[in-house]
């Protein structure tokens, strides 16, 4: 016989260390009363990160990753994530279809919130403790992978051929929001700047982000959670941008306009 | 491009380009050729999968056949094809109690927009433990250690009996204790699907993995069903990562026919637990 005690004390029982509902009464978040503690004087950000990562932040440091938020989520179809939107606004699928296909296609190594928040982070945390125990920077990024001659970094490179807008505005706000450059962003930049020297490669909007968040005391699996829905806004507008046209309106292809590369006609043998 | 782990010395690059990615004029693909029909561009009027007319296929050969077409690019040996369909009926349906199955008959009951039951469903069994991930995983796993004989693959790994204190667990991708015990359904759903081949060592993955899930269950474990979909896709030449994706399909008719079962009774039809039966402990 099986020993299932460890089923049988979770059959038909919940056991959570995040929070409770009340019905009727009040929710816990964390040990925060939602009805008397969180709705009177936390922002919606605030709450966000309580829930992500079980850490009640200044309100400062939330307004700084809402401005990051911003930074994610454009009413562009031509990015990826607002394609696949604007895809299920052609087949008139409902808006929240859209945003989860969206959020789920941004769980991406390439780009997006999450999964490039976590890479960086544990990045930066790693690099910047060989850093502080002497390693140059040079050989830092000597293991890191190589694509077209330069190293493979998440956070320092953007794949697209434009300089990143996000930055100043992200600067600008740390300054007036009065929080403090921590030691992860300021070794982000110094690496920053060497790449740019020898690779052509800086930093962008996650590596800054990355930094800013190992130095608020966020692990990188906190930066993940904290990600997991930032692109959901731009993604709405895509889909609204969409929705009330006809079929097959976006991004209408043509049969010559997909390249086939494979084998040619064959008869199937009996 | 090139991708290797050896970088380049430092150079003094500046700033002369930034153009790091070049996009393409064009998708590409080698898996589907749709020819025009020559009034208007847009409207195809011959299909090719893997350069067979569509239209042959529907007339000459069954869904599994054209299935294995897809994903390996050639049409299947006939004991392949018997081979998935088994896979596939074994598959079908995980059952009531499996998290994506549970999941989609939730969103069921609770009202949400049918055509949402499978992509949640499909979400959730996108995981480690026991979704498509771990038939990934599990289909590495396989393919690196079966060369190996089972015990050097124990000593390797450091396989051995495990309490159940802290749930179940999956010594290696694809194999381990379900809830506390082995599989025992899994077990015979592998006896079945190798069943009247005479020649198990035709399937060398397949055989490897039953002496190794044999080895596990001195310690209470052995096959999982994600162990057992890794195994018969390594027979069929699919990749590791194509698997993925295939899983998924494959269990998708339960996991939606629970789930739309669910949107015909009433939101009280799943238990809502009590207060009392949530047990908050920061």
């Amino acid at each position: 016989m099986s020993d299932t005690k460890f089923w049988d004390e979770r059959n038909n029982k919940i056991f959570s260390h995040v929070g409770h509902w009340q019905g009727g009464v009040d929710v816990i978040i964390e040990n925060h009363s939602l009805m008397h503690e969180l709705m009177k004087n936390a922002s919606l950000m605030q709450v966000h990160i309580l829930n992500a990562t079980g850490k009640y932040v200044e309100r400062s440091i939330a307004n700084w990753l809402e401005i990051n938020f911003m930074g994610l989520s454009y009413p562009d179809s031509r990015i990826w994530c607002n394609q696949i939107s604007a895809y299920a606004a052609d087949t008139n699928a409902s808006a929240v279809a859209a945003v989860s296909a969206a959020i789920l296609s941004t769980d991406s190594r390439a780009y997006g919130g999450s999964q490039t928040t976590f890479s960086c982070m544990t990045f930066l945390a790693t690099s910047y403790h060989k850093y502080i125990h002497g390693e140059s920077l040079s050989s830092i990024i000597s293991g890191e992978k190589v694509k077209n001659g330069k190293p493979i970094i998440v956070g320092f490179a953007r794949p697209i051929d434009k300089d990143d807008e996000r930055l100043k505005p992200y600067e600008l706000m740390q300054k007036h929001l009065a929080i403090e450059v921590g030691p992860y962003l300021k070794f982000a930049k110094q690496l920053s700047a060497y790449l740019d020297q020898h690779y052509s490669l800086t930093i962008n909007s996650g590596g800054y982000a990355s930094a800013f968040l190992l130095d608020q005391g966020f692990t990188p699996i906190d930066g993940y959670n904290v990600k997991a829905y930032a692109v959901a806004s731009g993604a709405i507008a895509c889909h609204r941008n969409l929705v009330a046209s006809p079929p097959n309106s976006f991004l209408p292809l043509k049969c010559s306009d997909v390249q086939y590369t494979g084998k040619a006609y064959r008869q199937i043998s009996s | 491009m090139s991708t290797s782990n050896k970088i380049p010395a430092p150079g003094k690059g500046g700033k002369q380009s930034k153009k790091d990615f070049v996009y393409a004029n064009k998708a590409q693909t080698s898996i589907y050729l749709e020819q025009a029909c020559e009034q208007n561009p847009y409207i195809a009027s011959s299909n090719f999968l893997h350069g067979y007319d569509v239209l042959e296929l529907i007339q000459k050969k069954s869904f599994v056949n054209v299935l294995l077409l897809l994903f390996t690019g050639e049409l299947p040996a006939q004991h392949n094809v018997q081979l998935l369909e088994r896979l596939m009926i074994a598959l079908l349906n995980l059952g009531p109690r499996h998290p994506a199955v549970k999941a989609s008959m939730v969103a069921g009951v609770s009202k949400a927009n049918v055509e949402h039951l499978l992509p949640i469903g499909l979400s959730v069994l996108g995981g480690a433990a026991n979704g498509a991930k771990e038939v990934e995983q599990a289909m590495l796993f396989i393919q690196r250690y079966s060369h190996q004989a089972v015990n050097d693959v124990h000593q390797e790994l450091g396989i051995e009996r495990l309490d159940n204190d802290h749930g179940e667990m999956h010594v290696c991708p694809g194999f381990g204790s379900h809830y506390g015990g082995i599989d025992v359904f899994a077990l015979k759903i592998v006896s079945t699907i190798i069943a009247d081949n005479a020649d198990i060592e035709q399937y060398k993955y397949i055989s490897w993995a039953q002496t190794f899930a044999q080895s596990l269950a001195q310690y209470d474990m052995g096959w999982l069903k994600t162990g057992i979909a890794a195994a018969v896709f390594c027979e069929l030449g699919i990749g590791a990562r194509e698997s993925v994706g295939l899983f998924q399909l494959i269990c998708a008719p339960g996991i939606f026919a629970h789930g739309v079962e669910q949107t015909h009774k009433p939101i009280t039809a799943i238990p809502m637990l009590s207060d009392e039966q949530h047990i908050y402990k920061p």
